[in-house]
């Protein structure tokens, strides 16, 4: 664990110092200026629309980002790491929260821009979606991605990030909707799509364990 | 003494085709091993295999009795030190940000010594004053000592050294000789060292290995594979540039393999006694000046072996 927090300052450090990023924040910055813009006020619903904006906020910067997990091959640092007492999962789970950090910090602020501008009312269910959900499934997302980089030899493989997103996308819309159908409260869809996302985490964490080295150094 | 690296009848195939053939070899405590040969001959999976990276296809490589690839072998690794083809450093990261990463992965938590670790390696590279930078800026030669610093940070007992001087200048290349050097008798650091200059191995290294497209042709230490592999040749040098015919005919009728000497007044006797061919060519009336014996390296017995000369 300690050495997964190496890895996510690394990251971190990394972030901050990437153009790819910025540029990430950029667009979503200029996407809800000009979507705040052109949209008349009471045309959406607001506290619906936050369901939707946090976690695809979250997953675009972090689709962005998600060429972390295999930058080090390209680089020729992968092979020195791998022969560090590094674990493939200390790696995988540093780079995954390394790239949640910044990717959940792009989804707050796009919340906090569109709910001061379009004044959402944060309640508790929506409280919890915000903090507890949105990092959750952007974190199965990021995850997923980077597993699944990983057993296809360290590729990105860029039609994988839309497979994800909108595999898991489809179970979190189907737990709302099936909330919305049933009168079951908000709070057990929510606690179901945090669950599903957790469960697709340690998936990927089960993952790790069966992917070689020899896999991921192949040319 | 037990020996720090043992491979033994190691082989590996990549789709169906032999890499490494069987090859057998052990490297002390202590000792600097230099693994020569052409590029493909398998030096580099040879190394990765021992380090955990890639699977042998069978036989054994281990280090200090263990194998790397294993899973539980994190406390081995802290004892490894690597530098590979690749510097194994962040393009983002400074000089001393990348040292400090490897510095705490390899478990040197506490700060101060952390701090003193860096600043005692990167002045023996000649980095401290490019610390700030990132690796991204730094030339070549530069990247590659910071290499060196960053495969020395956990102060391995066992080091790999893959090409360490590629891209170095003359300075750069002494500095990592001297430094291989000290730590293999200084400090007992068992080295594995590959590179393609011959002269260099020949001074860094005690014993070497060579592979041809996966074989280990040649083992041993270096001055019996000299002796083992090179031809004894006698320069006879002659008081008359005009004798020089009548010398080359004489020895020639005994049967002496003889070449006439790039430089003047001298001819080149291979595989002959020394004492023997003095008497025989001033039997004949031939001034000799002087007889000397040329000296062998490394790089004669190489291309002896790789190529067949």
């Amino acid at each position: 664990m300690r050495r997964s927090l190496i890895i996510v300052k690394k990251e971190l450090v990394e972030t901050l110092r990437d153009r790819a990023t910025v540029s990430s924040y950029l667009f979503v910055g200029a996407f809800l200026m000009l979507f705040n813009s052109t949209t008349f006020k009471g045309v959406i619903n607001v506290e619906a629309f936050t369901v939707y904006l946090a976690p695809v906020v979250g997953v675009a910067v972090g689709f962005n980002l998600a060429n972390r997990f295999v930058r080090e091959k390209g680089e020729g640092v992968l092979e020195t790491l791998l022969c560090s007492p590094l674990t493939l999962t200390e790696l995988w789970l540093g780079k995954v929260v390394g790239l949640l950090i910044p990717s959940y910090i792009a989804s707050l602020i796009s919340v906090m821009v569109i709910g001061i501008a379009r004044g959402l009312t944060l309640d508790a269910p929506l409280l919890i979606y915000i903090t507890l959900v949105t990092p959750a499934f952007i974190a199965s997302v990021i995850g997923l991605l980077g597993c699944l980089y990983w057993i296809l030899g360290m590729r990105e493989v860029r039609i994988l990030n839309y497979v994800v997103f909108f595999t898991l996308s489809a179970v979190m819309f189907i737990v709302l909707r099936f909330v919305n159908a049933m009168s079951v409260s908000i709070e057990l869809g929510y606690l179901v799509i945090t669950a599903t996302s957790l469960a697709m985490l340690s998936l990927a964490t089960c993952l790790m364990r069966y992917i070689s080295k020899e896999r991921l150094i192949k040319p | 003494m037990k020996h720090v690296i043992e491979v033994e009848g190691l082989i590996k195939e990549f789709n169906s085709v032999r890499v490494l053939d069987g090859i057998t070899f052990y490297v002390d405590e202590g000792e600097v091993f230099g693994l020569l040969g052409p590029n493909g001959a398998g030096k580099t999976t040879t190394i990765k295999i021992l380090l955990g990276l890639l699977k042998p296809t069978s036989g054994k490589a281990l280090v200090f009795g263990k194998s790397l690839a294993n899973d539980g072998s994190k406390d081995l690794r802290r004892r490894v030190g690597v530098l590979l083809e690749g510097d194994g450093l962040f393009p983002k990261l400074t000089a001393y940000e990348n040292l400090d990463f490897y510095a705490r992965i390899y478990g040197l938590s506490n700060r101060r010594e952390r701090e003193l670790r860096i600043k005692e390696l990167l002045e023996l590279v000649d980095l401290y004053e490019v610390r700030d930078l990132k690796v991204a800026y730094l030339s070549r030669g530069m990247r590659r000592r910071l290499a060196l610093a960053r495969a020395l940070i956990n102060n391995p007992k066992v080091l790999f050294l893959d090409e360490p001087t590629v891209g170095l200048d003359p300075e750069s290349r002494v500095m990592v000789r001297d430094l291989v050097i000290k730590l293999s008798k200084k400090w007992g650091v068992t080295i594995l060292y590959t590179s393609h200059d011959l002269r260099e191995v020949e001074e860094v290294c005690l014993k070497v290995g060579i592979l041809v497209r996966g074989r280990l042709i040649a083992y041993g230490y270096v001055s019996e594979l000299i002796s083992r592999f090179s031809k004894s040749v006698i320069e006879v040098r002659l008081s008359r540039e005009c004798e020089l015919l009548k010398a080359y005919n004489a020895l020639k009728l005994r049967g002496y393999i003889v070449e006439i000497s790039s430089s003047n007044r001298s001819i080149l006797v291979i595989d002959g006694d020394a004492p023997e061919v003095l008497r025989e060519l001033v039997s004949d009336g031939v001034n000799v000046e002087e007889v000397r014996r040329l000296g062998s390296s490394l790089e004669d017995v190489y291309f002896k072996i790789v190529k067949g000369d």
